[in-house]
């Protein structure tokens, strides 16, 4: 045995030593790289695998989304084209109203004309005879040569004046 | 004409009082200096959770590692139990391996005492070419498949499976006599497995060195690179296995056991 022994050169003091030499490296090792990498291999699959969660909400949700926003575009759409068809409605009969408010202005506005021309009228035929019975009665005096009084004339003028339109007429 | 000298023994190169330095032990020391100073550098990258590519190289290592063990023990709790002891096997050995066929290990010699007589020995010897170094690994692996067998499945069922009473089942006996032969077998087995792979592959080297001495030992050390890193592995995965046969309740424990409480081994 101890030919053995020697032979391959064993002995206790160095196999000790070389176990402990062992042990300082599993414990060194062990406390900074197994425990601390394992550790840190382990948080980052847990994170991808949170990221990997987040992204299937998200992606749920922006389908969700996608869905409400097509609806409420959807929705939009037709309140707008309600909206539209009501406001062309609306249009026509504020169209129509102002039409109908125009042309009664308008026609108004012709009567109003009218009278103010027919009183022009009345009022130019009025101082046209006026003028003609003053000018009837200046004529007459020439012819007669007779110088009527201020009252004859003004009685010549009255009676010219009523009888004036008959006599035109 | 030159010679070379084998050695099966590793050499002293120094003493601290009684204690002998021999040169695979300065072999392990830089071993574990290197890897201590990758747990220094992976230390100071602050193991940050958007990794730089130094952490990540580590961390695809480390990760790998897991998943290779994981898929044999099959259980996360005991894989995160496991892990420190199989890693650092693996690692450790690989490395020793790899160091071990640098250029000047083997080749730089000093003045030393071997056998009794003033000698050139090897400053440095790759580490697994030495038992002291395979036996302690083998011992620790061995020692810790026994105590976490234990562990797990309680004493008594876990002794069940070695002592069986001879008047209940003489086959169990006789079975349970041959699988204590085995799992000391299994020391030996670990131990001159690795030595004897590095030893054979220190002891090419050196043959075909003498032999021709250039271009003729690259591919030997290429391949040297390949049995150092499927040692490690041998060794580490052996390990894994005999730890997963250790813990797993065995069909004898049934019979002749209560069954194990696992309770003591959560807390």
């Amino acid at each position: 045995m101890n030919q053995f022994l020697s032979a391959f050169g064993i002995e206790w003091s160095a196999l000790v030593a070389q176990a402990v030499n062992f042990l300082i490296l599993v414990f060194v090792l062990s406390r900074y790289v197994y425990k601390p990498v394992l550790g840190i291999i382990d948080r980052r699959r847990e994170a991808i695998a949170e990221s990997m969660e987040k992204v299937k909400e998200i992606e749920h949700a922006k389908e969700k989304v996608d869905l409400e926003r097509a609806a409420i575009l959807r929705k939009a759409d037709i309140e707008a084209g309600a909206l539209l068809e009501r406001a062309k409605t609306e249009a026509e009969t504020v169209r129509t109203e102002i039409e109908k408010a125009a042309k009664l202005q308008a026609a108004q506005i012709v009567t109003k004309g009218m009278e103010q021309l027919e009183n022009e009228r009345a009022t130019m035929i009025r101082e046209v005879q006026n003028k003609l019975a003053h000018a009837i009665v200046l004529s007459a005096e020439k012819i007669l040569r007779r110088e009527f009084s201020k009252a004859d004339q003004e009685n010549f003028e009255t009676e010219l004046k009523q009888n004036l339109p008959t006599m035109l007429s | 004409m030159a010679s070379i000298s084998i050695s099966l023994a590793s050499e002293a190169v120094g003493a601290v009082g009684s204690f002998q330095v021999r040169n695979t032990m300065l072999m392990a020391w830089l071993t574990m200096f290197l890897l201590f100073i990758v747990s220094a550098c992976v230390r100071a990258t602050k193991y940050a959770l958007v990794p730089s590519r130094f952490q990540a190289a580590v961390e695809i290592v480390l990760g790998s590692l897991y998943d290779l063990f994981a898929s044999i023990l099959n259980q996360d709790r005991l894989t995160k139990q496991f892990f420190p002891m199989l890693a650092t096997m693996l690692l450790f050995i690989v490395l020793g391996n790899w160091i071990g066929i640098l250029p000047g290990v083997g080749t730089i010699t000093i003045q030393a005492m071997h056998e009794g007589r003033m000698e050139a020995v090897p400053l440095l010897r790759s580490m697994n070419a030495d038992v002291n170094m395979t036996l302690a690994i083998a011992i620790i692996a061995m020692f810790a498949v026994q105590f976490y067998g234990m562990w797990e499945l309680g004493f008594r069922s876990y002794a069940g499976k070695f002592i069986v009473a001879p008047w209940k089942n003489p086959m169990g006996t006789f079975l349970g006599f041959l699988e204590v032969i085995s799992e000391f077998s299994r020391i030996i087995s670990f131990t001159f497995r690795l030595f004897g792979n590095i030893f054979a592959g220190e002891v090419l080297l050196a043959v075909i060195a003498f032999l021709v001495p250039y271009i003729a030992p690259v591919p030997f050390l290429g391949m040297e690179l390949l049995v150092g890193l499927i040692q490690g592995f041998v060794f580490a995965l052996l390990t894994t296995v005999f730890l997963k046969i250790a813990v797993t309740e065995h069909d004898a424990s049934h019979e002749d056991a209560p069954p194990a409480s696992s309770n003591h081994a959560m807390a």
